[in-house]
């Protein structure tokens, strides 16, 4: 449970110190790309306790996740509909109930009836 | 055996993660930096200065028409045919507003209506004073023989203009809010007519609820236009090249 926290720390320092940043037309499809990737990150760790983890399904998941909704976000931006707020209120909640699920089974770890 | 290979793959893929959110993290702050706070911060410190300066430029104008004035006097003291010339100067020079002037008139105090933002459903602008309605102002006294008119202490001239600049009005450049004062010298009865006529520039204010006060006055002080205007383009006719 502590490794992906260290992984996020350690990839926000180096990507932090790293000389790179995004071109600025750029940063608000990563800023909903990193979103799902956020999303797709709790729902993998859901699946490792439920004991359903499946490496492919995650890691496509993650890319093809961080990938559709930034196309998503042009299309709206095309369109001149803010797309952005529909996907940040799927990726908030779903992030959010994700968030629930591992709450409940670190809680439930040793009664496993108890399932509130 | 999940889990191991499971929190792996986990973990590396938050270490992505984590690189996108640092490096966009960082491209955020740069951005606000450079849009905002420079824009912001910069601009206005630049704008401060310039502010200054222009204040210490017109101090010295003041101080150097001050020295002209006093040349021109020291010259033309005992010689009768340069005092005929500065006499035709300062002719040109009541024309073109480079002196204060003083004389019978009538000053007209304007100011927002108070019953702006209280009334709904009209709108809201037809309670505040418009460059426009200073316009008409202007052309009425104008028209009715006003010899000189400043407003807010701005000298109008030939080059003048009265503009709207967003929630004030800018007068030979010069940005200026309510409460307006328009000075004029004219003949303080006729001027006052040409403004409260039936159907005149009064009438039509006052169902807006814009406080409007004309005072007759004995004296009236008019500034001197101390703006510049400069002949780029025009030549007099007959002696272009």
């Amino acid at each position: 449970m502590a490794f992906p926290i260290v992984g996020i720390v350690i990839g926000v320092i180096i990507g932090y110190i790293s000389p790179y940043t995004f071109p600025s037309w750029a940063s608000q499809y990563v800023a909903i790309a990193i979103l799902a990737c956020a999303d797709t990150v709790l729902g993998g760790l859901v699946a490792i306790m439920e004991k359903k983890f499946h490496m492919g399904v995650f890691i496509t998941g993650f890319f093809t996740n961080a990938i559709l909704s930034a196309a998503l976000v042009w299309l709206g931006n095309q369109l001149s509909i803010d797309i952005s707020i529909a996907a940040v209120v799927v990726f908030g909640s779903r992030m959010f109930q994700n968030f629930a699920n591992i709450r409940r089974f670190i809680l439930n770890k040793h009664e496993k009836n108890d399932n509130i | 055996m999940i889990k191991t290979k499971g929190a792996i793959g986990v973990t590396f893929i938050c270490i992505i993660l984590g690189i996108i959110i640092g490096i966009q993290a960082k491209t955020v702050r740069v951005q606000t930096s450079v849009y905002d706070l420079k824009r912001v911060s910069e601009l206005s410190a630049e704008l401060t200065i310039l502010e200054n300066e222009n204040r210490e430029l017109k101090s010295n104008l003041v101080d150097m028409q001050n020295k002209v004035a006093g040349y021109e006097k020291t010259i033309t003291d005992g010689n009768d045919s340069l005092q005929v010339i500065v006499k035709n100067l300062n002719d040109v020079k009541i024309e073109a507003g480079r002196v204060a002037l003083t004389g019978r008139g009538i000053t007209v105090t304007l100011n927002d209506s108070k019953k702006y933002g209280s009334t709904g459903g009209v709108d809201q602008n037809a309670f505040l004073i418009h460059a426009e309605d200073i316009l008409s102002i202007v052309n009425e006294l104008f028209s009715a023989g006003a010899e000189a008119i400043s407003i807010n202490g701005q000298r109008l001239v030939a080059n003048s203009s009265i503009r709207c600049a967003g929630s004030v009005v800018n007068v030979n450049g010069v940005k200026i809010a309510a409460p307006f004062v328009v000075s004029a010298i004219g003949d303080p009865d006729i001027l006052e007519a040409a403004l409260v006529f039936p159907g005149g520039v009064v009438d039509s204010l006052a169902p807006w609820g814009i406080e409007l006060t004309i005072k007759k006055q004995e004296t009236v002080e008019i500034p001197a236009y101390t703006g510049t205007v400069t002949f780029k383009e025009a030549k007099i006719v007959g002696t272009e090249e």
